[in-house]
């Protein structure tokens, strides 16, 4: 008898015991599935901001354009659009980090394919105009274009990040673009063509000069003044 | 991220939340439980065996806190055991008392362990319990009452340990060690209630003096004979238990050497002792006293938990090697720059979210566990140390615990040496 109420007080304890894991784990779920659901609303809620930066730099991208379209080769207009380039370049690093940071999350909304999209087509606009000022102006500025894949690459984030502050550095007379493959864009395909485009980073300087893997920044500026050597920082 | 950072970092995340969770599950329990209306008549004897070795004058605090109990005086004896290398000073204290019920014996022999055995075996009268007192260990005066109460709730009750505390802290390792002890007490509560608390400590304990002629008194060879005597007593049959109202306060390290040698000892007989027992614990029994589910998940844990420190040093490299390399590339300006700032603003996502729902169960956790024992809570002194243990004590210990595993392997190579 004595057993019995023993086995029935462990009974009780060890059913308490796994009443308490067992709401626990309940509540960790509902948490969790909360969480996805919250993740998700802020994903979508991200969207908004982003094509509204993208939209803004389009416009501003096309009034460059005009411009250039206008009058790219005077000295009047030259400085103006390498500074609005400058600018638009600034812009579209925002817009990739805002983008990176939003894509963390998991599952995304939609949306976000065709964001990734639209953003291509707004770089790849950066670099025609880029390299259309770099004809008409002398040379008087440097375009570089790194192609870096959709899935995970620690690299080409850093690089991204050195070749801003190349930019920044040389008063943006170096302009880069980073490009995303495997988006299903058909213009960023004949460029991986003809560049021969298979590894990542992969550097392309002046429409000409292949660069390929991580460079640093000094390795960054000492190529780019091999093939340019009036930038300020190739000076210092 | 790629799928597999993704899934690790969520599986991760819901493992640290449902281990917040659960043990706030338990608190809510373990802070209403304690029972506080068992009335007792007949108060049994105890013998409250302290130790010694350099403890100096404190002894006479620590006799002192138990003369001054609320515990009938003529329901108690005290028994002073002086070891051969007990110091002048110490001698002198303990031969300076004169109360009748003082005993002060000179063992001539050297360990904690063969002391307390001794004086045991040897010298008690008829105290059907045994309060283990360190010499640099004060109660309060109020705990050899509440100790005694699970002896007459519950059937086969092995020992009843103490809440410990810290001793008048004031230097900031000392008040790290307080909010170190302060959780441990919760830790120690919420383990015996799921039927695994494997260390009663030394100061304060009070142990059944037939439970402990049963298991074979004290080991003379173990570097941390409670934590060995605990288990000994949850596979001989016994339950351990534990009074939160029942508090006793010890004497901290004060540098930073002192208290890793302690812990180091500490760990290196805790490891020694769950591999020595390891098969016992969780061997299926019918009393039931030990969750050998809980057990298991301990042993496991604390395996793994081996891994935290390389981990953590390993992670550490490579954070700290490639901020320091981007910065050494884009420069401080650059890293926090607005596209940084932007970045992190536009990163919070479902696990941030997970993040910090977990971070605030456990601040409030952190501050349920101090108001119930502390009974008041200072929120900024109270967070800001509670923090500083958390963030950064946790490392300075993880040291000593891989230390402590590593000396336990050589303690058990010592041993089965011996054996054989």
């Amino acid at each position: 008898m004595e057993r019995r109420a023993k086995r029935k007080a462990v009974n009780h304890v060890l059913v308490s015991r796994k009443t308490k894991l067992l709401v626990s784990i309940l509540i960790v779920a509902i948490i969790i599935g909360l969480s996805f659901i919250f993740g998700y609303i802020a994903a979508e809620l991200k969207v908004s901001p982003i094509i509204n930066s993208i939209n803004q730099d389009q416009a501003n991208l096309e009034s460059l354009i005009l411009t250039a379209s206008i009058s790219s080769n005077s000295s009047f207009s030259c400085p103006l659009i390498q500074a609005g380039l400058g600018t638009v370049s600034q812009e579209l690093s925002n817009i990739y980090s805002e983008l990176s940071g939003a894509k963390s999350g998991y599952p995304l909304p939609p949306q976000y394919a065709n964001i990734g999209i639209q953003l291509a087509y707004l770089r790849l606009n950066y670099w025609i105009l880029s390299n259309k000022i770099y004809a008409d102006c002398g040379h008087s500025i440097e375009t570089a274009l790194m192609f870096y894949p959709n899935s995970v690459c620690i690299d080409c984030g850093e690089e991204g990040q050195e070749l801003a502050v190349v930019s920044q550095e040389s008063n943006y007379t170096f302009l880069p673009t980073v490009i995303e493959t495997g988006l299903n864009i058909n213009e960023v395909y004949a460029l991986q063509k003809v560049y021969n485009i298979t590894t990542y980073p992969t550097l392309v300087i002046d429409g000409k000069y292949i660069i390929k893997g991580y460079l640093t920044t000094s390795q960054i500026i000492k190529d780019a003044c091999k093939y340019l050597d009036n930038m300020s920082i190739c000076n210092s | 991220m790629d799928v597999f950072d993704s899934v690790l970092s969520y599986v991760l995340m819901s493992m640290l939340l449902l281990t917040v969770i659960f043990w706030l599950i338990v608190y809510f329990d373990t802070f209403e439980s304690e029972n506080n209306k068992t009335k007792i008549k007949n108060y049994p004897k105890v013998a409250v065996v302290i130790p010694t070795l350099f403890e100096g004058k404190f002894l006479r605090n620590s006799v002192d806190s138990v003369l001054n109990s609320n515990y009938p005086k003529d329901k108690y004896n005290i028994y002073i055991g002086l070891n051969e290398r007990t110091d002048k000073i110490t001698r002198k204290t303990a031969y300076s008392f004169k109360n009748r019920n003082i005993t002060v014996v000179d063992t001539h022999l050297n360990g904690k362990s063969r002391v307390m055995n001794y004086v045991i075996k040897n010298k008690l009268k008829d105290e059907k319990l045994i309060l283990s007192l360190d010499a640099d260990s004060v109660i309060d005066k109020n705990l050899i009452n509440k100790l005694v109460i699970p002896f007459f709730e519950k059937k086969d009750v092995g020992i009843v340990a103490p809440s410990m505390l810290i001793y008048k802290p004031k230097k900031p390792l000392e008040m790290i060690q307080k909010y170190e002890y302060l959780f441990n007490i919760a830790l120690r509560k919420g383990l015996s209630m799921l039927s695994t608390l494997l260390v009663a400590p030394g100061p304060g304990s009070l142990i059944s003096r037939s439970a402990l002629e049963k298991a074979g008194y004290y080991d003379e060879n173990n570097i941390t004979e409670d934590m060995e005597l605990t288990m000994r007593m949850l596979i001989n049959g016994y339950r351990i238990e534990n009074r939160l109202d029942a508090i006793s306060y010890t004497l901290p390290p004060r540098t930073i050497p002192t208290l890793m040698k302690q812990r180091f000892r500490w760990y290196s007989g805790s490891f020694f002792n769950m591999i020595k027992y390891r098969k016992q614990l969780v061997v299926k029994r019918d009393d039931e006293n030990i969750d050998r589910g809980t057990i298991s998940l301990i042993l496991i844990s604390s395996g793994l938990s081996l891994l935290a420190l390389p981990l953590l040093g390993y992670y550490i490299y490579l954070y700290l090697s490639k901020f320091i390399f981007q910065l050494s590339q884009v420069g401080l300006k650059f890293t926090l720059s607005y596209q940084s700032f932007v970045n992190f603003l536009f990163s919070f996502n479902e696990l941030s979210f997970i993040g910090i729902i977990t971070v605030i169960i456990a601040i409030y956790s952190m501050f349920y566990i101090l108001k119930n024992i502390n009974k008041k809570v200072s929120v900024v002194k109270d967070g800001f140390w509670s923090m500083i243990f958390i963030l950064l004590y946790g490392y300075l210990l993880a040291i000593a615990w891989t230390a402590g595993f590593l000396n336990s392997l050589r303690l058990i190579n010592k041993s089965n040496g011996t054996k054989s």
